[in-house]
């Protein structure tokens, strides 16, 4: 459950009609390039945002914050934001914070 | 700490866990499913993941984790609990038990293959990946259930560099989890600044945790161990009134498991063999002090024997358990032999405080269990049959315990279809059981179903009907000095009633003689004695207008000494039966240590066991049971040949008067 070591650790971040796809890894080692990829996504506009987090294997603390400094800056910007399709690995770590709430199916 | 002499604790809380996790399961496919048991049962896994994390036993940890994950995802209710989920998370439970039992043997191809295979069942009912979410490093050690639980309220803000230096705080808070149960977990992230100033690989956020534990505030702090320097903690016990009420059932669990202390079997056996000792000599000591004529030894004597009794009975207490732990068995052996035959049926449980000896408790689990699937698999007609004969559909199949008169009575009904009594009858007249000119009374037909091979089955099932069990049941339960019995109706439904001595070490005897000897009854089963006084002739008294039948032991045991000049008669009761003993003096009640009788006795009928008396003798221990069946044929037979074949009808309705009072 630990990636071997030497194997590149991958997150892919898509975004499509307001809908953020990201697969892979969310955490300390990818998320600059998640941040990045996330917060530029996040523009004025009246869709709301919707998280398919069912692809991510992984989920730590900074993998986290990528979801939550997205929620505070599309907050700024009067969008809504929410988490449509969560993994296992996210759906521990949304538990164990009380976020499930996040969580709103289509 | 050595681990490896905590592992037998590892074991026994391992068992207890699963069987809590049994039960929740069971109880969820009996109603709806209750989250608050799913959370149960969640835990469990929980626990029992943590704990083996602690003791390095990856095989389990990683099975368990599976089986975590899928109950996680019916807990969010993000897939349902199936009939088939349940009964593949009971089989998971069962391979847990195997792999827990396993533990020295390493690891075992076998088991391994086993578990891949249970691995793969889990992930494909819940169409999940299971492997995504591995938390077992932060599960350290993790205790069952919480005694005397505070609830903690802790306040973290994390450092800013936590994350750079290699931590993750949620890995903290994971370990926290395993401490307690959460009642609040609120995440802060107002420290997160404007996108422009954001980095992520920095950290920003806090928690706001209430934490109900029994862990002291110490161990709550030694969680933050590691990033003590890199953050700002507070840890403040609550006062339980400011909290909203909790939730009941773990508070429940809590009482239930709360103060109790694990004893080595063993050690207790000594205790009561050594209080079985106790017992015979101050029994001798109050002797010699009544002959020495010394008032004052005397006394001090009887003090003593009070006080021993007293811990006797605070001994024999301690090896008292409830029967309710056996019976929540049957759960599961109702639910795979319902589901195996395809019938719906019901368990349904009474009595399950009541409490017997624990070396009983494990000796009849087995004939039970026979007892059991027995009803379910001959007694329970199929839906069909039930339909037609306006039953409900669903069967049902009662298991139901009380106390009577010094001894255990375990009921096992079910509302079938009933014995055939012809079809056992003839059976039995076939196979040269019964004699066919004889009239037989519903219990004596039913009586030969516990004859060795015998079958009435047409149909042999995977369960049972190859005439082979009931046998062995009886036999097991006479072992146990117990005594079996069947009443059926037809159309409504058979009741199998076990009798058992409440204990098999130490009994209230009441001690008589016949000639020289000196005998020991159980004191339970004594109604009463009166003065000996008999019908001309025969073997029945008049006991306040009823009649009482009575058995002579002068003639059982062949008494040669002169009869005394007045003789008692000692009325004993036995299954709503009374039945008179004539002996030739009372001399009142006495603690028995009970010893078993040598193998060269063991056919001698009538005598259960022998005790040592305080003044070094021996005395037998009568058999009740066998007494009071005796008495019963002994008469059936004297009238039958006195009056012909009718009259015993007429007997056996006074019979049955006199037990009736």
């Amino acid at each position: 459950m630990i990636e071997p070591p030497g194997i590149a650790v991958e997150c892919k971040v898509q975004c499509v009609d307001g809908q953020l796809q990201i697969s892979g890894e969310m955490t300390i080692y990818t998320c600059e390039a998640v941040a990045s990829k996330v917060l530029s996504a996040i523009t004025p506009d009246a869709t709301p945002l919707r998280f398919a987090l069912e692809q991510v294997t992984e989920m730590d603390t900074a993998g986290l914050q990528v979801i939550l400094m997205a929620r505070k800056h599309a907050k700024d910007l009067a969008r809504e934001v929410s988490i449509e399709s969560a993994s296992p690995a996210v759906a521990d770590v949304l538990g164990l914070c009380g976020l499930s709430d996040l969580v709103v199916s289509p | 700490m050595n681990l490896d002499d905590a592992l037998p604790g590892f074991i026994a809380e391992s068992a207890e866990i699963l069987r809590e996790m049994e039960a929740g399961l069971l109880a969820c496919t009996a109603d709806s499913t209750d989250p608050e048991t799913i959370n149960l049962i969640f835990r469990s896994a929980h626990t029992l993941k943590g704990s083996a994390g602690l003791f390095g036993l990856d095989v389990i940890v990683d099975f368990v984790h599976v089986m975590e994950t899928v109950l996680d995802a019916v807990r969010l209710n993000r897939i349902g609990l199936t009939g088939e989920l349940v009964a593949l998370l009971l089989s998971c439970k069962d391979h847990v038990e195997t792999l827990v039992s396993h533990l020295s043997s390493g690891n075992d191809p076998q088991l391994q293959e086993k578990s891949q295979q249970l691995i793969g069942a889990l992930q494909e009912a819940s169409g999940l990946d299971a492997g995504g979410s591995a938390t077992t490093a932060g599960s350290g050690a993790t205790k069952g259930t919480p005694e005397e639980a505070t609830i903690w309220h802790i306040s973290v803000r994390f450092g800013r560099d936590v994350l750079t230096a290699g931590m993750d705080p949620l890995g903290f808070i994971r370990y926290l989890r395993t401490l307690g149960e959460f009642l609040s977990v609120r995440l802060l992230d107002d420290a997160l600044p404007p996108p422009a100033g954001y980095e992520p690989t920095q950290c920003y956020v806090g928690f706001e945790i209430d934490l109900h534990s029994s862990a002291g505030k110490a161990r709550i702090e030694a969680a933050f161990e590691f990033v003590r320097e890199d953050c700002t903690l507070s840890v403040t016990a609550v006062p339980p009134s400011a909290l909203p009420a909790k939730k009941s059932s773990s508070r429940k669990t809590a009482e239930a498991t709360g103060s109790s202390v694990r004893v080595d079997a063993v050690k207790l056996d000594n205790l009561i063999t050594r209080i079985g000792e106790l017992i015979t000599a101050s029994a001798g000591a109050s002797l010699a002090a009544r002959r020495s004529g010394n008032s004052e030894l005397d006394e001090s004597t009887s003090v003593l024997a009070a006080l021993i009794e007293q811990v006797r009975e605070s001994a024999l207490q301690l090896r008292m358990v409830k029967i309710g732990g056996t019976f929540q068995r049957f759960q599961r052996v109702v639910h795979d032999v319902s589901r195996e035959l395809g019938k719906e049926i019901r368990l349904v449980v009474h009595g399950e405080k009541t409490e017997l000896d624990k070396t009983l408790v494990e000796r009849i689990a087995d004939p039970l269990t026979h007892l059991v699937r027995n009803a379910i698999d001959h007694g329970i007609e199929s839906a069909d049959v039930r339909a037609a004969a306006g039953k409900p559909a669903i069967g049902s199949v009662t298991l139901n315990a009380f106390h009577d008169s010094g001894s255990i009575v375990i009921e096992v009904t079910d509302d079938g279809g009933g014995l055939k009594r012809e079809r056992i009858l003839e059976k039995a007249i076939e196979r040269g059981l019964a004699d066919p000119n004889r009239e037989w009374t519903d219990s004596e037909v039913f009586n030969f179903i516990f004859e060795p091979g015998f079958s009435t089955a047409e149909q042999v099932t995977n369960l049972s009907g190859r005439g082979v069990g009931m046998d062995v049941v009886k036999r097991n339960i006479t072992a146990l000095r117990g005594t079996v019995d069947i009443r059926s109706s037809p159309g409504i439904g058979t009741t199998v009633t076990v009798r058992l001595p409440l204990t098999l070490a130490i009994i209230n005897g009441f001690l008589v003689t016949v000639g020289k000897a000196s005998f020991v009854l159980p004191l339970e089963s004594i109604d009463e004695c009166v003065e000996f006084s008999a019908e001309q002739d025969h073997d029945f008294t008049n006991l306040r207008g009823n009649v009482l039948p009575f058995v002579r032991l002068r003639e059982i045991f062949g008494t040669v000494e002169p009869l005394p000049r007045r003789q008692s008669i000692v009325v004993v009761k036995h299954a709503g039966q009374r039945v008179g003993l004539v002996v030739d003096a009372l001399l009142g009640a006495s603690q028995t240590v009970i010893k078993p009788l040598g193998k060269l006795f063991r056919n001698v009928d009538c005598v259960s066991g022998s005790s040592i008396l305080g003044n070094g003798e021996v005395a037998l221990i009568l058999d009740v049971p066998a007494l009071v069946r005796r008495s019963a044929s002994v008469a059936a037979a004297h009238t039958r040949r006195a009056h012909g074949g009718d009259t015993a009808k007429v007997f056996n309705l006074e019979n049955r008067r006199c037990s009736q009072t």
